[in-house]
């Protein structure tokens, strides 16, 4: 997975490129722990995400527990498979997707 | 007796009641035509004449015309609710007008139409008729009397009442008394009539209730009782089911339970007609979805049986002998509730399957079942029946029993499966010969002819790390896209698959290593994944979480990475196997 991120006006948008499961949601994290620190609010662009396993979300609901007392973080570019996931798990419903 | 009757009844009385009313007019009017040629004959034969009637002409005259016009009215109007009275009233007109107009002696013709009435089965009518009659005849007898004195020479100085009750005590009493006797007789004969045409309207409806009961409940049967057998390259199937006239109950099933394995069934359900055709449904319906794989025959029996007994007003209870046969090895593990032990021909000859069957199913709740095992080999037969085939009767009182059961199988030896049905049926009618068949016949005979040797994939071994899994994901990738798989399937299997390994790696191996065997097969549109690794027990199926969400929320280590797999797959299911766990998932493509 390669990670890309892009900064602006304190938001931090966090573009991860392949699949987030249990092996590459180590590295996710720790973009968001370092994004976090000094951005107001995160910014997920998911377009090239592939699939995202139970690990993945567990790393966007750790970015979103990070950003609690900020801005708090958004998801993007929702693609129609993460999206399924996001449904069957009912994270759409806690999450802020645009 | 009394027999009471529903409006739908009374209808069905009318109904009855206007057919005999026409049979009653057509016998009045019959009669009323043989009393026309008497009186014919009479005139022609001049016998009228020579009694030196007077007013003879007017008096033959009106009575010929009450019965001409009867006959003329009967053949014009047909059968009318009305046409009875004008009948029957023309005909005692013209019988009046004969007793009152040519001689007193005719007076007991008014029996006739008394006696025609009483066909209409009305009490009412044929007591009115009665006293009608009574009345007609005495005042016939005093106008015949006062026309051509009777008592001529014995007139004189009598009063007109003397002249009436002499009259009364000479003619009338003796004709009364014998006409009342017919009347009670035919009053009797009408209510008798009556309760008997009720009778009959009850037992028709009966007879149409049990029959359309007897109808539906084997609609229902028919509906369960497939014809399309499972599994046709493995194995040959073929069955043989008769009726008994009012449904007998028996059931047979034959459906996969996986790919590679056969469930067959054969039961009776205790009872007949459409209840017990409603329970055959449920417990039909409950065995094909309580027998999967994942769960140990024995299992879905004891579940079936408790789904049965939870709703069973009726008491009824069903026997069942169910085997599941695995194709591959031909062993077959087989659980028998209460049913008659089936026939195997293992090699040589048939032999019954001896265990100790179970309770049958539906009765008890708290019931447990035993798992047996035997082993078919390529060429080896089942044969299943109900006791419809042993209990067949013959006009003697003899049952054709298991031993001439066995011995008509083994002479089958040479026969095809169907052929050695064919040969029990004819071996059976032999035996009953004419006999009334009074239970479902129904028998299934199966040949394992070939094992399932469908090419299986060999499988990949991987370590349980992120190289495994890299591995695992690009061949996933490769599989499903060489058979056309859509991009929104690709993308569950990899989570789902993803998932499991992470399982693995974590709990079973618990991150310390080891190596997972996967396989992948895409057998009739359906992906079956399969992992197996030597780590500890871990059944991730137990570690479901009903709310995972919430708990993943709260930092707590919840089972949502499997409640994903189970939403993406059609079938996960966890074995443990000596040292390995075995994990299988499928998802139809």
């Amino acid at each position: 997975m390669i990670i890309d991120v892009k900064k602006e006006n304190g938001v931090a948008t966090i573009i991860p490129k392949g699949n987030i499961d249990y092996v590459t949601a180590p590295e996710l994290d720790e973009v968001v722990e370092r994004e976090a620190a000094g951005a107001d609010s995160l910014v997920f662009d998911m377009e090239e995400v592939s699939y995202i396993s139970s690990a993945g979300l567990r790393s966007i609901l750790n970015a979103d527990e990070l950003m609690e007392d900020k801005s708090g973080i958004k998801l993007i570019h929702v693609n129609k498979e993460v999206r399924s996931i996001l449904d069957m798990t009912n994270f759409s419903s806690l999450l802020n997707i645009e | 007796m009394t027999i009471l009757l529903s409006a739908k009844d009374a209808e069905a009385l009318v109904g009855e009641m206007s057919e005999n009313a026409r049979r009653g007019d057509k016998i009045t009017a019959i009669v009323t035509a043989a009393l026309l040629v008497t009186y014919l004959v009479w005139i022609v034969s001049g016998e009228a004449n020579t009694r030196g009637l007077l007013n003879y002409e007017r008096d033959i005259t009106i009575a010929t015309a009450c019965l001409v016009s009867s006959l003329v009215f009967y053949l014009i109007v047909k059968s009318r609710w009305y046409t009875k009275y004008v009948l029957i009233g023309l005909m005692m007109s013209s019988i009046f007008v004969l007793i009152a107009g040519v001689d007193y002696s005719l007076m007991n013709l008014v029996c006739l139409p008394l006696v025609t009435c009483s066909l209409y089965f009305r009490p009412r009518m044929t007591m009115a008729i009665t006293i009608i009659g009574l009345i007609l005849m005495f005042a016939g007898l005093l106008i015949n009397d006062s026309i051509r004195p009777i008592f001529i020479g014995m007139y004189q100085g009598q009063t007109y009442l003397d002249t009436v009750i002499k009259l009364t005590w000479a003619f009338y009493l003796v004709d009364a008394t014998i006409f009342v006797l017919i009347s009670m007789v035919s009053i009797f004969a009408t209510v008798g009539g009556l309760n008997e045409l009720k009778r009959q309207v009850d037992l028709k409806r009966k007879k149409a209730d049990l029959e359309r009961d007897a109808q539906n409940a084997k609609g229902i049967q028919d509906g369960l009782l497939i014809n399309d057998f499972p599994c046709r390259e493995y194995c040959d199937i073929a069955r043989s089911f008769s009726a008994a006239k009012y449904v007998g109950g028996d059931f047979y099933d034959c459906f996969k339970v996986n790919d590679d394995r056969l469930a067959v069934v054969i039961a009776d359900v205790s009872g007949k007609g459409l209840p017990a055709a409603m329970f055959m449904a449920t417990a039909v319906t409950l065995i094909r979805s309580n027998v999967h794989k994942g769960t140990s025959l024995a299992k879905a029996m004891e579940k079936t049986n408790r789904e049965l007994a939870a709703s069973n007003s009726m008491k009824y209870f069903v026997t069942v002998w169910i085997g599941i046969i695995d194709l591959r090895t031909g062993n077959v593990e087989y659980v028998d509730a209460g049913h008659n032990p089936p026939f195997a021909r293992l090699g040589g000859e048939y032999t019954m399957i001896e265990c100790k069957p179970d309770f049958v199913l539906g009765r008890k709740r708290k019931i447990r079942f035993n798992e047996h095992y035997m082993k078919l080999d390529i060429g080896d037969r089942l044969f299943l029946y109900t006791d419809g085939v042993t209990e067949a009767v013959a006009d003697d009182g003899t049952m054709y029993g298991e031993d001439r059961l066995k011995m008509a199988l083994n002479s089958s030896t040479e026969l095809d499966v169907k052929g050695t049905l064919d040969l029990m049926n004819d071996d059976l009618a032999h035996f009953v010969k004419d006999h009334e068949q009074s239970d479902d016949i129904t028998m299934l005979a199966l040949e394992y002819t070939h094992k399932y040797d469908r090419h299986n994939d060999e499988g990949i071994t991987v370590p349980a790390d992120s190289e495994g899994h890299a591995r695992m994901m690009s061949r996933l990738q490769q599989v499903l896209s060489d058979n056309g798989c859509s991009a929104r399937i690709v993308s569950e299997m990899q989570t789902a698959c993803s998932e499991i390994f992470a399982n693995i790696d974590m709990y079973a191996y618990k991150g310390s290593g080891g190596d997972v065997h996967i396989t992948m097969d895409v057998i009739e549109g359906t992906i079956r994944v399969q992992f197996s690794d030597t780590g500890e027990p871990f059944n991730p199926l137990e570690h479901m979480d009903p709310d995972p969400v919430e708990n993943f929320k709260n930092r707590k280590k919840g089972g949502l990475g499997i409640m994903i797999v189970k939403k993406i797959c059609d079938d996960v299911t966890y074995i443990r196997d000596k040292d390995r766990n075995i994990l299988t998932i499928e998802k139809e493509m």
